[in-house]
């Protein structure tokens, strides 16, 4: 019950910013301009963020115990993801030859459902690791983890959940 | 409304951000404090793979624009089925249970995946003879372009794009 409230909270919010990024005026923008729906043409800046790591340890207040199994899940997890984003670099490779190569539409259909089904694959990974970390957590802890549900979408589409690539 | 106001405050941030640069010539501020240089913006590159001249790049601007307005509601229905995914692994439901929270992702994605396909292949037809050859690669990059992370995010939907 706890969780869904929680993960309630985090559905509201994260629909709330996505349908203020994709709302209105897209088109019109200048030459490295930033439209007021979108940043399609929004350069991305690495300032010297702390790492993903350090992120989780402060947002969460993680204690000595909790930093080795956040970590020990995170690095189990990108192993068992490996595969499967190289499995989904080929996978979008493959569509975009498919459209190049004139394939037909059902040809097309076929391998985004396959792609599709990697991405779930992905996600479940993401979501698993997620919820493993969320269990053993506190109730404080636990009322804290909005960004870390955030932070989880493409943790592992690097080599390695940690740094920015 | 609050995702207009974060909207605001990254072109604000944006604008102060170039406009520093320019009258700067090296990467440091007026109080001599290291600004590094912002990356190439995701269209850019994407631009740039495709060797699309101003025109063109345009034409992607609005084609783009489009199938972004287009993917709005699948990425919303993406995100109901992210949290679905959590919490029936963290209420501990049965295998059937979360599998059909994961056959829902799956399903969405199949519609987002759709739409950049339908709007690469309307670039795709854009290109002069010339910029065909290898274009395909480019679908990959399409994605980043259509998925910039929000605040705080560093990875978009979560493919295999890094």
């Amino acid at each position: 019950m706890f969780s869904k409230l929680l993960l309630t909270g985090i559905f509201v919010t994260t629909v709330v910013f996505a349908q203020g990024r994709g709302g209105g005026d897209m088109g019109g923008m200048g030459e490295g301009g930033v439209g007021r729906g979108g940043s399609m043409d929004l350069p991305s800046v690495a300032v010297g963020r702390p790492s993903r790591f350090d992120q989780l340890t402060q947002t969460l207040k993680l204690n000595k115990d909790q930093k080795k199994e956040v970590k020990s899940i995170l690095d189990e997890a990108q192993k068992e993801a490996t595969p499967v984003r190289d499995q989904i670099a080929k996978s979008r490779l493959a569509i975009g030859d498919a459209i190049q190569g004139g394939k037909s539409q059902d040809e097309i259909n076929q391998l985004v459902s396959s792609e599709a089904a990697l991405e779930s694959q992905m996600a479940g990974l993401e979501l698993g690791a997620f919820a493993k970390i969320f269990k053993g957590l506190d109730k404080d802890q636990q009322a804290n983890t909005r960004s870390v549900f955030q932070m989880m979408k493409g943790i592992f589409n690097g080599r390695n959940w940690n740094t920015e690539e | 409304m609050f995702g207009r106001l974060l909207l605001a405050a990254l072109l604000a941030a944006t604008l102060a951000s170039a406009q520093g640069k320019k009258g700067g010539g090296n990467n440091t501020n007026p109080m001599g404090e290291y600004r590094p240089q912002p990356r190439q913006s995701k269209f850019d590159l994407f631009a740039e793979k495709l060797k699309l001249n101003k025109e063109q790049k345009d034409e992607a601007r609005t084609i783009l624009s489009a199938a972004m307005e287009e993917s709005l509601p699948v990425r919303q229905e993406l995100e109901k089925s992210r949290v679905a995914i959590a919490s029936a692994l963290i209420d501990g439901k049965s295998a059937d249970e979360v599998k059909k929270t994961m056959d829902d992702y799956a399903s969405a994605a199949a519609q987002l995946t759709g739409v950049e396909a339908k709007a690469f292949s309307k670039l795709y037809a854009s290109l002069k003879p010339n910029q065909q050859p290898k274009a395909g690669q480019a679908f990959d990059l399409l994605a980043q372009v259509l998925d910039p992370p929000a605040s705080g995010e560093r990875g978009g939907r979560g493919r295999g794009r890094q």
